[in-house]
């Protein structure tokens, strides 16, 4: 597969098959975040097309030592927090200091009994996985889905959100303790 | 080892523990059925996240998004005449001012600044000079080889630093929207 930053090189040589490409590259994993983020999909798919017209706005400021795919995300998330903050929605910020950030004893949880897991067939699990996302805090959301569902790795989400990874770790893992117990609550 | 706690257990599955640590953790794991079962119920929880369906994609959705692209980026070669363009302009611009002046760059300067201050007039005045020259045109079409050498001689010295100024103002312009391109303008400020 053509590397990213050739491709990137060409659409700015005017060569917009290239551009084309990285959009048919990078539309389905944009569009299952946008989508897990926002729980539309036609404001997903709206969102996602913002996201690359943007993308090919600044396409002159990307540089080739970073990741296209992180580049790219750091947009998309920037354009949720503009979209969110235009709509005036709380929102939980990542820049305030959580209490067990670096209270590594914080990350016990209690005994819950009976797995929550195996309650449950894999699709209806993952149909209540689907809904409890929604109700997860928007900023734990985020970077629960780009870690499970982007796939990104710690040190890339750090640098998505510009955080330090071991916060990024934490609240990952606490977004993930928030979605079982979201699972165990009764409906 | 006591039991490991619970964000280990998510770092092991995503093979996150140094070899160290994997190592005990698995240790562990032999002898401890309650750990063996909370990591079921992770892995399980792991496996409906990371095979959740994708949200559905439309086959127009790369056309669409091309469609809202601005039109066609300008290649090197493009940008590099166009500046070649902008520069020659005014260049020439301020060759034509010194041979039909005499006068230097600070002269240049002060008539350019006077013809964009009265960017307005100018065009009204040019636009005068041009129906003047096309109506000398036409009255001598008769006497057609003298009458138009006489209607282009009236010319320069009706124009001259309004003819330099719009040079300078058009090549500047020319130069500034080469170099950084009209959507780079126009995303100044715009957040990413």
């Amino acid at each position: 597969m053509t590397d990213d930053s050739a491709l990137v090189r060409r659409a700015l040589e005017g060569d917009r098959k290239a551009f084309e490409m990285i959009v048919r590259k990078y539309q389905q994993p944009l569009v299952n975040y946008l989508g897990r983020m926002t729980g539309e999909r036609e404001s997903a798919l709206d969102f996602a097309q913002d996201v690359f017209v943007k993308a090919y706005a600044s396409l002159g400021t990307y540089r080739p030592s970073f990741k296209f795919s992180t580049w790219l995300f750091k947009i998309a998330s920037n354009h949720l927090i503009d979209h969110w903050r235009k709509k005036k929605l709380p929102e939980v910020s990542l820049d305030r200091p959580f209490p067990d950030d670096e209270d590594r004893e914080g990350l016990q949880v209690e005994d819950r009994g009976p797995s929550v897991a195996r309650r449950y067939e894999l699709a209806e699990l993952r149909a209540r996985v689907e809904e409890a996302l929604g109700r997860l805090p928007r900023a734990f959301r985020e970077l629960f889905v780009l870690r499970h569902v982007g796939e990104f790795s710690y040190e890339e989400i750090a640098e998505i959100k510009r955080l330090p990874v071991g916060t990024v770790k934490n609240r990952v893992f606490q977004a993930k303790e928030m979605l079982r117990r979201e699972l165990e609550a009764p409906r | 080892m006591s039991c490991p706690r619970p964000d280990r257990m998510d770092l092991y599955l995503e093979g996150e523990l140094d070899g160290r640590e994997r190592a005990e953790f698995e240790s562990h794991l032999r002898t401890c059925p309650g750990c063996r079962l909370e990591l079921d119920d992770r892995r399980l929880l792991d496996l409906a996240v990371s095979t959740l369906p994708p949200v559905e994609v439309p086959d127009g959705f790369a056309a669409a998004v091309m469609a809202r692209l601005p039109g066609a980026r300008r290649s090197g070669v493009g940008r590099l005449l166009a500046s070649l363009a902008g520069a020659g302009a005014v260049l020439g611009a301020l060759l034509g001012y010194y041979l039909a002046t005499g006068r230097g760059l600070a002269g240049f300067l002060g008539a350019s600044w006077r013809a964009g201050a009265y960017l307005f007039g100018l065009v009204v005045r040019l636009a005068a000079t041009g129906f003047e020259a096309l109506r000398v045109l036409v009255a001598l079409v008769g006497d057609l080889g003298p009458a138009l050498v006489h209607g282009f001689g009236i010319l320069p010295p009706l124009l001259k630093a309004e003819i330099a100024g719009a040079g300078l103002v058009f090549g500047l312009t020319a130069v500034g929207l080469a170099v950084f391109g009209v959507r780079k303008i126009g995303a100044l400020g715009g957040r990413i």
